[in-house]
């Protein structure tokens, strides 16, 4: 009984215990162990193996070293994977942030009303994918709407085949995807704006400085970690979307508008050989940690030159 | 009369404000006028601004058709948000308040755990299911989408707990009270914008998920919206009317929940985003 209550003591009477502690972070620790942890490596092991649903089920799949990888890489649907990855995400990129930054230094102005466009802008990034993809395969369908304003502006002559033309469709995933991300970079770019001290701004403003004077050398330097931080994000987030290309074009026509995600999900779930789907989708990861290293290397010697 | 330059400005800005959102918004305004054209009026060119013609059948047509995918819905969403808020908080409470060893390490973790790529989980989650008969479960859904919501609101939960002062902790205890009456007499309330802000996430991004449904469901009475739309698309391909009032009614819980709640989220998107 003394002993219980030494324990109970020992455990129950420190707000911080180390144990207690545990207790409490012991369910989302074995969440992570089941569903990140343990498919991290075996989607690591089944890039070794040659994995088809016969040797699924049959549990023998052999061993075959890196031949997923060599066949991946020298398959020209993955390399076109590649490429689309990086335009897809290269653009996504630019375009999202830049609008995104125009709209957060709009807004940072007060108006009345301001509150109300503020929420509104954030409506494409919350709509859920399949109904925005899904509206725009019909806005760029050969009868939607974007062919019929070009056609009565009479700026084309013919119907584009933005989603079935195989050297355009990257580009037209690539804008339906830059629409969608402007909200996420606003919205972080205007909070960060709203901590640049005010003062400051006016102090450059009474000292003669222009506008763009005043964003080049007081707004960016100090909204740096921002920055930072949402184009770190947004890469990551870019480089593994799958929804939108998959519902627009599911990769098509004849693989010419796949992604690494969409390719990995095809690979995986259409053709069934889950040892190149699994080896696609571990080739982003490998470049996501890379991305994010290159990223905290550059955040680290800003912090180190301080 | 004339006007200050303060009023210039505000007028300025205020239009330039206005247009953008306007021109941003021309995708969402034409998903809503859509959904009430008939399938002629949104052929017509050039395009109506305004439908000429106000039709619901769309709307009744697609929400009769789709109703059982949007209860799927609704039970992945809230079965998703109950496991998350029956998990996060506790963990986050842990994170923010007591000494834990290998503290950063775990919320690193966390952190790296949001940049794999959902079709990299969405591989071993699906063999794995296959193996246990967890494939065309609502369970085997509900926690394949806990790897949006988990990870994520622990992260910026424990941001918010934080700032619990640690002084009425320490006084709970004073007066007897288990760890567990603490959580919930103390920490819970007042962080408790933070656990709205981590509930709203935790609903939305279940509602959304599209490429587990894909994967996990294959049973028609299992999926939800996302694939029964989906697959809308692809059987009916031309009834774009109804893909569009589709579209909107499962639209509707999320632009509701934004609209009421907008600076929760983004106040839960700054502290799981800027402050780490």
């Amino acid at each position: 009984m003394s002993d219980l209550r030494r324990l109970k003591n020992k455990y129950l009477s420190n707000p911080r215990s180390p144990v207690v502690g545990f207790l409490f972070l012991l369910p989302v620790l074995i969440y992570i162990a089941i569903y990140f942890v343990y498919p991290f490596f075996y989607n690591i092991s089944l890039s070794y193996h040659d994995t088809d649903v016969v040797s699924f089920v049959s549990g023998k799949s052999s061993f075959n070293g890196l031949d997923n990888y060599i066949e991946l890489f020298t398959d020209s649907t993955f390399q076109t994977a590649l490429k689309n990855t990086a335009i897809f995400t290269v653009f996504s990129l630019v375009f999202q942030f830049s609008i995104g930054f125009i709209l957060a230094l709009v807004f940072n102005r007060d108006f009345p009303g301001e509150k109300v466009l503020r929420g509104l802008v954030m409506i494409p990034w919350f709509l859920p994918l399949i109904v925005s993809a899904s509206a725009y395969r019909f806005f760029f369908s050969e009868q939607g709407i974007v062919n019929g304003l070009l056609l009565s502006l009479k700026l084309i002559s013919a119907p584009i085949n933005w989603l079935t033309d195989p050297s355009l469709v990257i580009w037209t995933v690539t804008f339906i995807n830059i629409w969608i991300g402007i909200p996420f970079n606003f919205v972080l770019l205007h909070t960060g704006l709203k901590d640049v001290p005010k003062d400051l701004y006016e102090a450059a403003e009474v000292d003669g400085a222009k506008g763009w004077q005043r964003l080049l050398y007081i707004v960016i330097p100090i909204l740096k970690p921002v920055i930072l931080t949402v184009l770190m994000m947004g890469t990551v987030y870019t480089i593994k979307h799958f929804d939108i290309v998959w519902i627009a074009t599911q990769g098509g026509p004849a693989n010419s508008s796949h992604l690494l995600s969409t390719l990995s999900y095809k690979l995986a779930f259409r053709d069934y050989e889950f040892g190149l789907g699994a080896a696609t989708a571990n080739v982003m990861v490998v470049i996501i940690l890379l991305l994010v290293l290159g990223f905290g290397l550059i955040s680290n010697e800003r912090r180190a030159n301080r | 009369m004339k006007l200050t330059r303060e009023k210039r400005s505000e007028l300025l800005w205020g239009t330039i404000g206005f247009l953008l959102t306007a021109i941003l918004l021309i995708p969402v305004y034409l998903i809503i006028t859509y959904s009430f054209e008939t399938l002629q009026d949104m052929y017509h060119m050039p395009p109506y601004l305004f439908p000429p013609q106000i039709t619901f059948e769309p709307i009744v047509q697609v929400f009769t058709d789709l109703r059982p995918y949007l209860m799927n819905s609704f039970i992945n969403a809230v079965g998703c948000l109950l496991i998350t808020l029956l998990t996060a908080p506790f963990a986050a409470y842990a994170l923010a308040i007591f000494e834990l060893k290998y503290e950063k390490e775990i919320i690193f973790s966390l952190t790296l755990s949001q940049m794999f790529p959902v079709v990299m989980l969405a591989i071993p989650i699906f063999l794995m299911y296959s193996n246990v008969g967890f494939t065309n479960t609502y369970l085997g859904l509900i926690l394949a989408n806990a790897t949006y919501t988990i990870p994520f609101c622990t992260i910026v939960l424990t941001s918010y707990m934080r700032s619990v002062p640690f002084e009425l902790i320490e006084a709970a205890y004073m007066d007897g009270a288990s760890p567990l009456v603490t959580f919930f007499r103390v920490v819970a309330p007042v962080a408790k914008s933070g656990i709205a802000t981590i509930s709203i996430f935790g609903f939305l991004f279940p509602w959304a998920d599209f490429i587990y449904a894909l994967v996990i469901t294959t049973q028609n009475s299992i999926q939800p919206m996302s694939v029964g739309l989906y697959k809308y698309i692809e059987r009916y391909g031309l009834q774009w009317n109804n893909l569009m009032a589709g579209g909107l009614i499962f639209s509707l819980p999320a632009l509701i929940i934004v609209i009421l709640t907008g600076r929760f989220i983004i106040g839960g998107l700054t502290a799981g985003a800027v402050k780490q």
